[in-house]
């Protein structure tokens, strides 16, 4: 059932707005990656491999323009369609967005109807073309189910909220846990895991999601 | 053609002479019986005349001249003869000296005319000898016959060289025309006298002027055609043509110069006297009083205060006003002396034009002096030599301290523009004229706008010699050109706020409504779709809810923000100070502040010792909500943001610490100008009011702001609140 659904690659700096998309394109069948910033998207996209990028113009650090350059150069053979969500609604704005190559802008405030039609006229026109290779540059491992055993219930907890996109902020509130108990725990399972960096757990769960999700802990 | 003359020929190297026989007949001698051999002791020479030949000969040969003389020679008969020996030198082909040849000729005959007179009367030839006057005569050739000794007392010619000499050769050049034309009415017979004034040439090449008479005496018999005296009148020449010099100079005198007679009629008027009053000939006047020259009260004048001065002193010189033939003034400087017989000389100078330029000048220093413009005079070389009462004034210098200064050096201050004091230099320094504006400074240090128009003078000759600089102060026009520059450019910036202002809050609200919009979409969506649960229904409703509420509570924020912003800047807020226990007021706010963020923590200390404080209550809560709303947004996830408080003597001091991304150095002048948002936050949400307005509102404490930050490691905002 999960293999039929679309992948979204969100980024968006903004929280509220962040999970908001996310609720809207879940509720209507997408999985969705939803992420706060331009470098840490590029992180994922070749792992996630999203079948179409939504993305924020303005955020801090890294643009929407440098994550669209970006996604460029990762597949030069196909093409994601990639759409800006921004509050920029110059004239000028959308034209440097879309002369950069954007497939669609969306503008700042947009109802669900308008977003869900941009997404959806842009898969089935993907769809129409060629498939798209994402170049493998992936070393993160496969895992069993066996290699999950030796987290701790709680930590298998926040493992599969993790598969499932959520931040840790959101679990923070999903289990009226802090904040930072929640960054110790994650730490504690990078380590349990073997994987080493801030983003390799966050990696590691896109890549065995299935596995992940599949697992009966309650 | 003249009876009795001999030739002779004495070659050197032939130690002989060849004699003609006229000259055996001078001598009576027979050619065939002897040879004449004079410069050896002969019969025909005394020793004396023999020496004397020797001596001419010699003469001759030293100066290749013709050298004559008369020399006694005795004949046969024992007679003495008159005789005029010329010796002239002979050259070869070669121009070698060879010899001398000469004449002899017998002038005893000819040269004796007193002989002639003698037999009429000894003792008139003795008074004709001892005449001043020359008394000559010429035969019909014009060649001198007789002439008495006061020729050579006159001129120191010779009394031999008159005889048988044209006399003209003794005329001065200039005279010779005249006199032969004179000569030839006389032996013609169409005058009977002549008299004319002429330049004798004496021996030593010097003239003499002398009153020629003369009378044709043909008739008279003997050899004389023309006889007559020739008085010495040099002196009276002389006088004379220094009178006509003198007269001359008097005449072309630039001038006036006249002579008046003691009656006071004109017996003299230069021609520029005559022109000096308008008139065109001397004749005009002469003879008419000077009274026809005055008006009435300037002859009063003359007649009660000038004369009586002049009558004691003899000199006098005074100024005077005059009429001219045409009537208009003339004014004229004026010296009179008296004349031994009573006469005046009226010496007088044109000053009209000087007057006029004296009255011009004068009124011009006045223009100068009075005016509102400041003058400034320097020198060649740039050195101040004298200002105006407006130039004093304005820069409230005296006098004295300006004069030998420089002007740039006087007037130039820290905002002067030095490129403006080089161009004026270089324009100066290139005897060219400048205008412009230039920045200068009083005494005071006063900053004074000038116009400067500055111009070289320059004298007859072309040379430079002074600069005069009219400098007008343009300060108020500078100034209102200011303010309606700043008011332009307040209106611009106005506009530009607008603007920025408008992009800001469009760009500010559409992510808030965004989320709303989305978060409406999903309850519509759950609401719509019956399979939902009820307490699902409930948690997700209860999420969005809260999610409204947050955007909402974030654009009312910015739109306080923004309108706080508009009454600061219509001046609407007004100050309202009260005293107030501040750890509470802070605590207070603190704990509000943390509710609303989802129980996010703010850390709080109370430094030094607690007084109550005097503040504005609203301002100080508005200060406080935009710098933990900053320190929230740009501090660092995991760290929370720390107030301090602390307490000291006269004042409090409300600091805001993160740990955040911080402000680049080079940023941190500009984070108090609206709409101002740093390098690394600009992609950030963000109204770039919130510093602006804490800034305000703590001016109105009379407080200052201080920001200190470290790029990647943090800000810390401090607020100083002074008590009085």
């Amino acid at each position: 059932m999960q293999t039929n659904k679309k992948k979204i690659l969100l980024i968006e700096d903004e929280q509220q707005l962040r999970e908001n998309i996310s609720e809207l394109l879940e509720l209507n069948n997408y999985d969705v990656l939803p992420v706060d910033a331009g470098d840490k998207a590029m992180q994922f996209i070749s792992i996630y491999k999203p079948d179409l990028i939504l993305c924020d113009i303005k955020m801090p650090r890294y643009d929407g323009y440098w994550v669209l350059n970006e996604t460029r150069k990762l597949n030069p053979t196909g093409k994601v369609p990639f759409i800006f969500i921004s509050a920029k609604v110059d004239r000028a704005d959308v034209r440097t967005g879309m002369d950069l190559g954007a497939d669609d802008y969306l503008t700042k405030p947009f109802s669900a109807e308008e977003l869900l039609s941009a997404v959806n006229a842009r898969l089935s026109r993907a769809a129409d073309q060629d498939s798209i290779s994402w170049n493998e540059t992936d070393d993160t491992p496969k895992a069993k189910s066996d290699d999950l055993n030796i987290l701790t219930p709680t930590e298998k907890k926040i493992i599969f909220q993790i598969a499932q996109n959520s931040t840790s902020a959101e679990i923070s509130k999903k289990y009226y846990i802090s904040l930072k108990t929640v960054e110790n725990h994650r730490s504690n399972i990078t380590n349990k895991l073997g994987l080493k960096g801030h983003l390799s757990l966050l990696r590691f769960c896109l890549n065995n999601k299935k596995l992940i999700l599949s697992q009966n802990w309650d | 053609m003249l009876e009795g003359i001999g030739t002779y020929l004495y070659v050197f190297n032939r130690r002989l002479g060849e004699w003609s026989k006229e000259i055996y007949s001078i001598l009576g001698r027979d050619p065939q019986l002897e040879t004449i051999n004079l410069a050896d002791p002969n019969p025909y020479l005394d020793d004396q005349q023999r020496i004397m030949l020797v001596e001419l000969s010699q003469l001759c040969i030293q100066t290749g001249a013709t050298k004559q003389g008369i020399l006694l020679f005795k004949n046969e008969q024992g007679e003495t003869r008159n005789v005029l020996m010329r010796f002239s030198p002979e050259f070869d082909s070669y121009g070698e000296l060879v010899g001398i040849s000469g004449t002899m000729q017998d002038l005893t005959s000819v040269y004796t005319p007193s002989l002639h007179l003698t037999e009429k009367d000894e003792s008139y030839l003795s008074l004709i000898n001892h005449l001043d006057e020359v008394v000559f005569s010429l035969d019909i050739h014009g060649q001198g016959v007789f002439v008495n000794p006061a020729w050579e007392t006159l001129t120191n010619r010779s009394l031999a060289y008159f005889i048988h000499v044209p006399f003209v050769d003794y005329v001065f050049e200039e005279d010779r025309e005249l006199f032969q034309s004179h000569f030839l009415n006389l032996v013609s017979g169409r005058s009977q006298t002549i008299r004319q004034e002429l330049r004798i040439v004496k021996q030593n090449g010097e003239f003499l002027w002398m009153e020629l008479h003369a009378r044709n005496s043909a008739n008279n018999g003997g050899k004389s055609a023309v006889s007559g005296t020739l008085m010495d009148i040099h002196q009276r020449k002389i006088a004379e043509a220094i009178v006509f010099n003198q007269r001359l100079a008097i005449e072309n005198a630039q001038e006036g110069i006249a002579v008046l007679d003691k009656e006071g009629n004109y017996l003299y008027l230069n021609q520029q006297h005559v022109k000096l009053f308008g008139y065109e000939n001397e004749s005009d006047l002469l003879g008419k009083s000077w009274q026809t020259l005055y008006q009435k009260d300037e002859i009063e004048r003359i007649n009660k205060e000038v004369f009586p001065k002049l009558m004691t002193a003899g000199v006098l010189r005074f100024e005077s006003q005059g009429v001219k033939k045409d009537g208009a003034p003339i004014f004229q400087s004026v010296c009179l002396t008296v004349l031994p017989d009573g006469g005046l000389i009226c010496i007088a100078d044109n000053i009209t034009d000087q007057k006029r330029n004296e009255a011009e000048l004068k009124e011009m220093a006045l223009v100068a002096s009075r005016t509102n413009l400041s003058v400034i005079i320097s020198d060649s070389d740039g050195v101040i030599s004298w200002v105006n009462d407006s130039f004093t004034q304005k820069t409230g210098y005296t006098l004295n301290e300006i004069v030998g200064q420089r002007p740039h050096v006087l007037l130039s201050g820290p905002e002067t523009d030095p490129a403006t004091v080089q161009t004026i230099y270089e324009h100066l320094g290139a005897g060219r004229d400048y205008q412009g504006e230039i920045l200068s400074y009083d005494k005071y240090g006063n900053p004074i706008w000038f116009y400067i128009d500055v111009a070289p003078v320059r004298n007859e000759k072309g040379e430079l010699v002074k600069f005069i600089a009219v400098e007008s102060d343009i300060t108020v026009k500078k100034e209102a050109e200011a303010n309606i520059l700043s008011a332009f450019n307040k209106e611009r910036e106005l506009s530009e706020l607008k603007t920025q202002f408008i992009h800001m809050a469009s760009h500010e609200f559409r992510t808030p409504m965004a989320s709303i919009q989305t978060s409406m979409d999903v309850l519509k969506h759950y609401v719509s779709n019956n399979s939902v649960q009820r307490d699902d229904l409930k948690s997700v409703f209860n999420r969005h809810h809260g999610r409204i509420a947050q955007e909402i509570t974030r654009m009312s924020e910015i739109m306080n923000n923004v309108l706080l912003m508009g009454r600061l800047d219509a001046g609407k807020m007004v100050f309202n100070p009260v005293k107030t226990d501040l750890p509470e007021f802070f605590k207070n706010l603190i704990d509000e502040e943390m509710l609303s963020r989802d129980g996010a923590i703010i850390h709080y200390k109370v430094l030094g010792s607690p007084s109550p404080m005097v503040i504005d209550r609203s301002f100080m809560t508005h200060i406080l909500k935009n710098l933990l709303s900053n320190a929230f947004k740009y501090g660092a996830q995991d760290e929370e943001p720390l107030v301090e408080l602390k307490f000291e003597e006269l004042n409090f001091t409300l600091t805001v610490t993160d740990n955040g991304i911080g402000i680049p150095e080079s940023e941190l002048n500009s984070l108090f100008q609206s709409f101002f948002r740093a390098s690394n936050a600009e992609d950030m949400q963000g109204t770039g009011l919130g510093l602006v307005i804490i800034k305000q509102l703590t001016e109105m404490h009379f407080g200052t702001v201080s920001a200190e930050s470290t790029l990647n490691r943090g800000s810390k905002f401090s607020i100083l609140i002074p008590q009085r």
